[in-house]
């Protein structure tokens, strides 16, 4: 016979052979139960993906919004980057009147304010003080730069006129005083209708383009103020920051977060059965459903080496729920022929980890991975057999004996972080864990291993000084 | 329960992607014994073929919206069927045999087997549950499943001559079983 003929004999005979299974209408059941499951599986899912991604969003979204909102309040104008126009002011006389940008005339008059302009209130030769308001809100970039270079010196207490008289010169690509932050110009500004000469800090004398007004600004302090949510120092600590980040430096921070996770339950069994029941129990016990949703919450402590590394320690509390509907596994043992059977477990672990920080601004991604010694505090099982309000409950310690007291979990997680500043970071992102526990029942051990993956969403606050 | 007659194909299809219960029926109940007899061809156990006929059903119902062609579904649920058995037998490792070096010397066998004609589907699948697993596959695969020797490689991991062979050497001992029985069962006849 040739080979074409064998196959079509093959494909004839038993292509189309039908076999039926034993009970058609408890099969399609049971599929349609587990399509349910998906869903709800599936649901579940995206449920733990995407809510910590929506917090995580939402809550810079806010911050972001806020940010802004404190910011607009406090500058009149974020487009006003001219000294001459926010000098200019009704309360100031002409003679005192700052004109930095452009010449003023001589004798020029007090101009009203204008849009965009900024009033210099109790400016006078009295109190030989005023302040200048902040002009911009992308100033902050410039006073980074700037600072150093120019604000640094205020050990001199002497701010350079030589300053002054270049920001007057726009086309320079000097560093402007018009950037400068919420800054107050304290004490003896003097003020003279002659002299046209300004004196710098090392005796030189420049012209200035100020017809009636040379100023002297000797021994001007500059006290920066609060910049919103973000101070002027935070500024200064992030320059310190990214230019000493291949320096040590330890901050601890704490840590409370809660996370959520769906646990893929393995079991398998640890003992021979000792008899037919038991091995029909053990059975039952491996075919159960083995899907568990978890709950950690907890507290701990990170110390940031070297900026980019990272060791945690801490404490969280787990809370597992183990859900079995149709399970016969206990039921046959105590009889009761169909039913949901219910698990939780509670216990205490105190992860180690080890990891990488990735900043990126203000955004940041931190990746650990370490293991977690776990000390089970509670478990029950609670059976509800089908069509009785009858509960078969067996809690506390009597379960709590059926598992072994530690157990060890190995443990990652992958976080994106924002810092909202140097003390506070928000984090959100994905947690994994495996590990293995063992259950002791009727004389029979049984291996579990749970493999969860979940989100982990809350904040770091950091406190402690950098070390450098 | 409905009568298939109430439906066409295309609509039952429709009504599935639109997850009707009843449609659902209707389409199970329809195709489940090929595809049950299918599953316990490469299983050789009801229990298993059981599970995996629940689990194939799960997956068509899940993907049945990805079906371009209404018309071709019975052929979608057998592929749908074919996957799932090849991934159980795989997580199993019932398919490690596939991978181990074969003797060349493969027999060639084009004798003539004219009574296998008068064996019976059941006392051939029987015979095929009888082969191990690896070969079962390849011979389900090729000869039943008309799958080409390149989309047997492709799905279960192998080389396309290591298909070949495979089958060679898994027909050349269904055959030899098939002998046997013919021959035993002469002899009971007589």
């Amino acid at each position: 016979m040739k080979d074409k003929t064998f196959e079509q004999i093959l494909s004839e005979k038993l292509g189309q052979y039908p076999m039926m299974v034993t009970d058609p209408e408890l099969t399609f059941e049971a599929i349609q139960e587990q399509l349910r499951e998906k869903k709800k599986r599936r649901f579940g899912f995206w449920f733990i993906i995407i809510l910590p991604v929506f917090l995580f969003a939402g809550t810079v979204s806010i911050m972001s919004y806020m940010d802004s909102k404190l910011l607009n309040k406090k500058i009149p104008s974020s487009q006003n980057t001219n000294v001459d126009q926010s000098n200019q002011s009704s309360s100031i006389p002409a003679d005192e009147n700052i004109s930095v940008n452009k010449k003023q005339p001589e004798n020029s008059q007090p101009q009203n304010s204008q849009p965009n302009s900024t009033s210099h209130s109790d400016l006078n030769t009295q109190s030989n003080q005023f302040s200048m308001k902040e002009k911009t809100v992308n100033s902050i970039n410039t006073v980074k730069n700037n600072y150093e270079t120019k604000f640094i010196s205020r050990n001199s207490n002497n701010i350079n006129l030589n300053d002054t008289t270049r920001e007057s010169k726009v086309n320079e690509n000097e560093p402007q005083i018009n950037n400068l932050p919420l800054v107050k110009l304290v004490d003896s500004m003097k003020t003279t209708d002659q002299s046209t000469l300004i004196t710098d800090s090392f005796n030189r004398k420049k012209d200035s383009f100020i017809d009636a007004t040379a100023l002297s600004y000797q021994n001007m302090t500059y006290v920066p103020e609060k910049l919103s949510l973000r101070s002027f120092q935070d500024i200064l600590n992030d320059l310190k920051d990214e230019r000493k980040g291949d320096q040590n430096s330890i901050v601890f921070a704490i840590y409370p977060h809660i996370s959520i996770m769906g646990m893929k339950n393995e079991i398998t069994a640890g003992s021979t059965p000792s008899s037919y029941i038991d091995s029909l129990y053990l059975s039952s016990r491996q075919s159960q459903d083995k899907f568990m949703l978890g709950l950690q919450t907890g507290i701990g402590t990170r110390m940031t080496i070297n900026k980019y590394f990272t060791m945690t320690l801490g404490v969280n509390y787990s809370y597992y729920s183990f859900n079995q509907a149709h399970d016969d596994s206990v039921n046959f043992i105590s009889t009761v022929p169909f039913g949901t059977y219910a698990s939780r477990m509670e216990s205490i672990e105190i992860p180690f980890t080890l990891g990488a920080n990735i900043p990126m601004g203000r955004f940041g991604l931190a990746i650990d991975i370490g293991a977690a010694p776990s000390f089970n505090i509670y478990a029950s099982y609670l059976t509800k057999p089908v069509g009785s309000n009858l509960l078969y409950e067996t809690n506390g310690l009597d379960s709590l004996s059926e598992v072994t007291p530690v157990n060890l979990y190995l443990t990652g997680n992958i976080l994106l972080t924002y810092s909202i500043n140097n003390r506070f970071r928000l984090f959100a992102g994905f947690t994994s864990r495996y590990g293995v526990f063992s259950v002791f029942n009727e004389g029979n051990q049984i291996n579990q291993h749970p493999f969860g993956f979940g989100s982990r969403f809350g904040f770091e606050f950091l406190f402690g000084k950098r070390r450098q | 329960m409905t009568t298939l007659s109430e439906y066409s194909v295309g609509e039952l299809v429709e009504k599935c992607i639109h997850n009707d219960k009843h449609a659902q029926g209707v389409l199970f109940h329809k195709y489940y014994p090929v595809l049950f007899g299918l599953l316990y061809r490469y299983t050789s156990s009801m229990e298993d073929a059981e599970d995996l006929l629940q689990e194939t059903y799960v997956k068509i119902f899940t993907t049945i919206k990805t079906l371009k062609n209404p018309e071709a579904v019975e052929g979608w649920m057998k592929k749908v069927a074919v996957n799932t058995a090849l991934t159980f037998l795989k997580k199993k490792k019932k398919l490690a045999d596939l991978h181990k070096i074969l003797p060349t010397d493969v027999e060639e066998e084009n004798d003539h087997i004219d009574w296998l004609t008068q064996i019976s589907s059941e006392q051939l699948h029987q015979r095929i549950s009888e082969l191990p697993p690896g070969y079962r596959t390849v011979i389900n695969l090729y000869a039943i499943e008309g799958y080409s020797h390149q989309q047997i490689s492709e799905a279960l991991g192998i080389s396309e001559n290591t298909s070949r062979t495979q089958y060679m050497k898994a027909k050349g001992i269904l055959k030899k079983k098939l002998l046997v029985f013919k021959q035993s069962d002469t002899q009971h006849e007589r």
